[in-house]
């Protein structure tokens, strides 16, 4: 499979009245055609900022400071807005958490979704409704030809979502980022979508970046996961690798925080703590105060990416040659469930 | 469906902007012009400005200034006036008088016509007289017809005798006859005034109560005829080609447009756009010192009505004291500033002269009234007599700036040099001020009254005990009967008639200070340097345009 | 729709009797009257008064004035005699609205485009210039804007004519801008402050991944959607410059509706008061009511919402 998207060391910072935030600090990733990558962690861990510097759409307060990011080869962080222009849209699209904020409540739907092909392969009118309308059955939108001219009030939560996407793939995209496509929508619904995501996936012949930071519906989606704290990738590996032989103790920690329904105990397991200042971030391993398995290396230096195999990476002491050999608890809760 | 509407939307306002734009030149004469001589076709222009706009084009109706000045520049009477205010004949050829001067026979010249061609005659004058006596045309000076003494005036004013017993007789087409009831040596300039000026009787009952509401509605036969009147905006008067008397006529066109606020008319003074312009209040003080501007005299009198019905008002020494203690230079030089004249009389200069040519106002002595140490002892005796726990008095007064800056001088005189005395101000538009005034409702107030006819008993007249508008209440017996024999047996005998005059005003303003009097009144215009022959004068018209030139 | 428009007709009848009928009474309490000269002797006073029937009592008065307004007729004035109320206010009718719509026009696409430059520019020196012109707007009286220009550029520079002329169109120049100040003042912060949080706003950012231009975002999304609501202050705007043109009528000599009201209220001239009140009111009660109609027609949410609501 050919590698779409190379990311390597992306640095991203916010400059802010309290001072300069590094919301992105060190981030190494790939993406192959037809793939999932599914990137999870708690908010602030850095994976929205992520997506977005991949599209340029950084708020005016952020700027990419450093590594570079590889799109087909050819390398994004130097790019002017005009380059972005036909970026966005035509190779690299996006789909946001809230549909009903997503579109505009103004215009039809239907010019929502043709917009992009209009202006990337310069359609015609006529030439735009009509591939709206096959795009709008694509994402099975019931009645697309009357449905054309409505406007988004009109339609349902998981309705909305299904034009946004259909919006998004109208000029098909290489790539397609979704920033939690299902975080604001109900269960059932957000099954389905991430099904009609699924099915576009193969029929497109799309990557995907999915990020979420609901561990059940990365199982569900992904091929791949890399798990993010604190402005780092944590952990990268195929979704097998993660969820059954986790290594990173943050890991451990998400994992073990799902709540299951055979759950006998009425407490939920959570981390504790909270994430840290990205203003003066700590000189060690981010998570190391948290870290119930810590060392004392974890504070005095960050730990690298140790190789597990060649899918599976995680940058935790725990790893070196020196570290104590720690099993994953999850092992234990699983047996108390 | 949206997009057609917003599109819709823009294109309608466009258009009415557009429109806007493009369409104004409907008036009959397009933009104004100043003054100068219109180099396409060499017309002389004068442009001027009223603060108000003339109320009617009937002249039974008219009720200001300003509509009488336009009416009798545009309708011919009987007499005009030169520049210094002397008398000349206008559709009047001669006149003779009865010897007990309660008949006049005027003859009237025949070649006089109305702008619908039909001639001007003595029947017209009869119409119109008898029409602003008729209560049912609700006019404001159908006394007038009193104050001419015309016979039966009373009467028909108050609806109880038919308009045809009215005095006044065509005798035939071109002799009008006026009976009186009493001599009146006011008779011929009063004629002047616009209530009286003649009305073609067929054509105003063609139109009814229309009459006058526009120009298409009206009927003129003076100097200019109203070529165009739009409200509050314009009047635009055309030399007359009709008029008998034109080729003495200069100017072709006078435009006057309606300008109320006086800073807007002094920046149209100052680019040329208004030749005239009348300056009162913070301009004339302002303006004073310019050399284009021009004081004219007039027989307006300024004076301070004193409430006798008020306690303290009442005592003649607390009236003394008020008098003398008035600085009225600084209220003429520094308040009003518009050339008017400080004044311890009340009967103004310029109504009446002897056969030597000097003037009333001359003949009296009346000794200066400002003395502030008397003021003072005048006011100490008030207070012995008196004997009031406190002592305060009201000056009702309008709101303007000028108002305000003659209240606060006024309080800060009386207060300074009368000691234990408080003014209080009593601020009244003018609407309210009249009705307070007439009901009493008032202690102290400036009044402004300028002459209805030229004539030296006008003012003591006001001041006699049963004249309507002595809301001061000042009655003394001696005064009365001077007064009614100035008005009555005396009026054939002139240095009788002075004498009585004489005494009365002394009595009114040296004895008893049954008012006290202010000033003169002038008034002051900034005059372009282009306008010649610019004149004000107390017989209508006050500006006669026929008299002015335009000189580039 | 249909229904709604009838129904606002209907109010909109009843807000204008009540408004007439209130300006009556209330004229009946004015002290003085058009026909207080001191010149008058008490015996004519009288008999004007029974001419004219002011001293009639109030509820005859009413009857009298209403009969007549169903016959459409206004009255006559009594300061300018006998002229009727109607053909008065419809002389001065095409002056002031020509000014008034100019003022309207000119100042709300001004300030929709100051609002967006200084929405897009936040900060910047548009931005401050934005709000400078604000607070002026809003804070100024009209007739010091007014009087200023006519001296600066009327005395002092010569540029633009002093006082308005019904020929001359660059003489409506700065009596607009003396109107259209608040209107500008108060668009343009409306606007920016809608721009700017819709700038801010999810589906604009969606429009951005499409790969939209950032003129193009700002003029289809942005723009389009912040005006929908600048339409609803019409209606306040229209208000304000029907009482700003009492003032800047006066200094330009505009003969116009307001400048009529000022007289007439001056002398007590009750049926033209009462006339330009009647016309005030349907200026403005109509600009409300096509106002409303405008805004469920533009904005879909509300056009569409008795609609459809499929799944």
């Amino acid at each position: 499979m050919e590698k779409i998207l190379e990311v390597k060391g992306l640095k991203v910072n916010f400059k802010t009245q309290g001072g300069t935030v590094q919301a992105v600090r060190g981030v190494d990733f790939d993406l192959c055609a037809g793939e999932t990558l599914a990137i999870v962690g708690e908010s602030g861990s850095g994976k929205s900022v992520t997506s977005k510097a991949m599209m340029g759409l950084l708020a005016s307060n952020g700027s990419i400071v450093g590594g570079s990011i590889r799109y087909n080869g050819k390398e994004i962080t130097t790019m002017k807005e005009k380059e972005f222009e036909h970026l966005r849209g035509r190779d690299i699209a996006m789909i946001f958490q809230d549909p009903m904020t997503s579109l505009n409540p103004c215009m039809t739907i239907g010019h929502q979704i043709s917009e992009s092909m209009i202006k990337h392969q310069k359609l015609s009118r006529k030439q735009a409704r009509e591939q709206t309308i096959e795009l709008m059955r694509l994402v099975e939108i019931k009645d697309a030809e009357k449905r054309y001219k409505q406007y988004p009030h009109q339609f349902s939560g998981g309705m909305r979502q299904r034009i946004v996407t259909a919006a998004a793939l109208a000029c098909h995209p290489k790539i397609l980022i979704c920033d939690e496509p299902t975080t604001a929508l109900d269960v059932t619904i957000q099954a389905q979508i991430i099904d009609l995501i699924k099915s576009l996936q193969k029929k497109l012949d799309i990557g995907i970046i999915f990020i979420t930071h609901d561990l059940g519906v990365v199982a569900n989606v992904a091929d791949r996961v890399a798990v993010m704290y604190a402005g780092k990738i944590v952990e990268i590996g195929t979704a097998d690798e993660v969820f059954y032989q986790p290594a990173h103790p943050y890991t451990w920690g998400l994992l073990a925080s799902m709540p299951s329904m055979s759950d006998s105990k009425d407490e939920l397991w959570s981390i504790p703590g909270s994430p840290p200042d990205l203003i003066n971030p700590p000189k060690g391993d981010a998570f190391a105060p948290r870290n119930r398995f810590a060392m004392q290396i974890d504070f005095e230096e960050e730990p690298p990416m140790f190789r597990i195999s060649d899918t599976h990476s995680a940058a935790t002491w725990l790893l070196h040659e020196y570290a104590p050999k720690i099993q994953s608890p999850l092992a234990e809760l699983r047996q108390r469930r | 469906m949206r997009k057609v509407l917003s599109m819709a939307l823009a294109a309608a306002m466009l258009l009415t902007v557009l429109a806007g734009c493009g369409g104004g030149n409907q008036t009959a004469g397009g933009s104004s012009s100043g003054a100068q001589s219109n180099a396409s076709s060499g017309e002389k222009v004068l442009t001027l400005s009223y603060t108000g706009d003339i109320s009617t084009l009937d002249m039974n109706l008219c009720y200001n200034s300003n509509t009488a000045e336009v009416l009798s520049n545009t309708v011919a009477t009987l007499f005009k006036h030169d520049q210094e205010g002397k008398l000349t004949n206008e559709i009047c050829k001669d006149y003779t008088v009865s010897e007990d001067g309660m008949v006049y026979t005027f003859n009237l010249r025949d070649d006089f016509k109305w702008s619908n061609g039909d001639p001007v005659t003595a029947h017209d004058f009869v119409y119109s007289w008898q029409r602003l006596g008729n209560p049912n045309t609700g006019s404001t000076y159908a006394n007038y017809l009193s104050k001419a003494h015309i016979i039966n005036a009373e009467g028909v004013v108050n609806g109880d005798l038919d308009g045809s017993e009215l005095g006044v007789t065509a005798l035939n087409d071109y002799t009008l006859e006026v009976r009186l009831d009493r001599p009146v040596p006011y008779l011929l300039t009063f004629l002047c005034e616009a209530a009286f000026l003649p009305i073609n009787q067929k054509f105003q009952e063609s139109v009814g109560d229309k009459f006058g509401t526009s120009v298409e509605n009206a009927l003129f036969s003076g100097a200019y005829v109203v070529a165009d009147w739009q409200t509050e905006y314009e009047i635009r008067l055309e030399k007359n080609p009709d008029y008998p008397l034109a080729d003495q006529v200069a100017i072709d066109t006078v435009i006057i447009k309606i300008v109320k606020d006086a800073n807007t008319a002094v920046n149209l003074f100052e680019t040329g756009e208004l030749d005239i312009f009348e300056l009162d209040g913070e301009q004339a003080v302002m303006y004073k010192d310019d050399p284009h501007a021009h004081a004219y005299a007039t027989t307006q009198m300024n004076f301070l009505v004193m409430n006798e019905q008020n306690p303290i008002l009442a005592n003649v020494n607390a009236r003394r004291a008020i008098s003398c203690v008035l600085d009225k230079q600084f209220i003429t030089d520094e308040i009003y500033a518009n050339g008017s004249t400080p004044a311890d009389y009340i009967i103004p200069a310029g109504l009446d002269y002897d056969e030597n040519g000097n003037d009333f106002r001359t003949t009296t002595n009346i000794p200066p009234a400002t003395d502030i140490e008397k003021g003072k002892e005048y006011w100490a005796k008030a207070k012995e007599e008196l004997n009031l726990p406190q002592y305060e008095i009201r000056l009702m007064i309008g709101d303007s700036t000028k108002s305000k800056r003659l209240a606060e001088f006024f309080q800060s005189q009386l207060e300074k040099n009368l000691e234990g005395l408080t003014v209080t101000f009593d601020y009244a538009t003018s609407k309210t001020a009249i009705d307070k005034e007439i009901s009493g409702d008032f202690d102290t107030t400036f009044s402004t009254w300028g002459v209805d006819y030229l004539d030296l008993s006008f003012f003591i007249d006001m001041f006699t005990t049963d004249f309507y508008a002595n809301t001061g209440h000042f009655s003394n017996a001696e005064y009365d009967e001077l007064a009614q024999l100035a008005s009555g047996e005396y009026l054939n005998d002139k240095e009788k008639r002075w004498e009585a005059l004489r005494r009365a005003e002394e009595i009114l303003v040296v004895e008893e200070m049954g008012t006290v009097p202010i000033f003169q009144g002038a008034r002051m215009y900034l005059v372009a340097d282009q306008v010649e022959g610019y004149h004000y004068s107390d017989v209508t018209p006050q500006r006669f345009f026929a008299l002015m030139d335009v000189v580039a | 729709m249909k229904k709604y428009i009838l129904v606002r007709l209907l109010y909109m009848v009843i807000a204008i009797a009540l408004i007439v009928s209130i300006t009556f009474l209330l004229l009946q309490f004015m002290p003085g009257s058009p026909f207080n000269d001191l010149q008058l002797t008490p015996e004519q006073r009288v008999l004007l008064d029974e001419k004219y029937g002011l001293n009639d009592p109030i509820p005859v008065k009413y009857a009298r004035y209403v009969s007549n307004l169903f016959h459409g007729e206004l009255g006559t004035s009594f300061i300018f005699n006998n002229q009727d109320v109607s053909d008065m206010i419809a002389a001065r009718m095409s002056s002031s609205v020509r000014v008034g719509l100019q003022a309207l026009v000119c100042g709300s696409v001004i300030g929709v485009l100051l609002g967006i430059v200084a929405a897009l520019k936040r900060n910047s020196f548009w931005d401050h210039l934005t709000t400078i012109i604000a607070v002026i707007g809003v804070s100024i009286p009209a007739f010091v804007i007014g009087s200023l220009m006519q001296y600066y550029f009327g005395v002092k520079m010569a540029i633009l004519p002093v006082i308005y002329d019904k020929g001359n169109a660059v003489s409506t120049i700065m009596p607009t801008i003396a109107l259209a100040f608040s209107v500008i003042a108060t668009t343009a912060k409306y606007m920016r402050n809608e721009l700017v949080d819709i700038i801010n706003s999810d589906y604009i950012l969606f429009a951005r991944s499409k790969g939209l231009t950032g003129s193009e975002v700002i003029i289809k999304h942005a723009v389009r959607n912040a005006l929908i609501p600048v339409v609803t202050i019409l209606g306040p705007m229209t208000i304000s410059l029907i009482t700003g043109s009492t003032v800047v009528e006066r200094i330009f000599s505009v003969p116009g509706l307001g400048n009529l009201l000022v007289t007439s209220i001056q002398n007590n001239d009750y049926f033209v008061i009462l006339g330009e009140g009647l016309v005030f009111s349907l200026m403005f009660l109509s600009v409300v009511l096509v106002v409303d109609i405008l805004y469920g027609l533009i904005d879909p949410r509300i056009r569409l919402a008795g609609g459809n609501h499929n799944e």
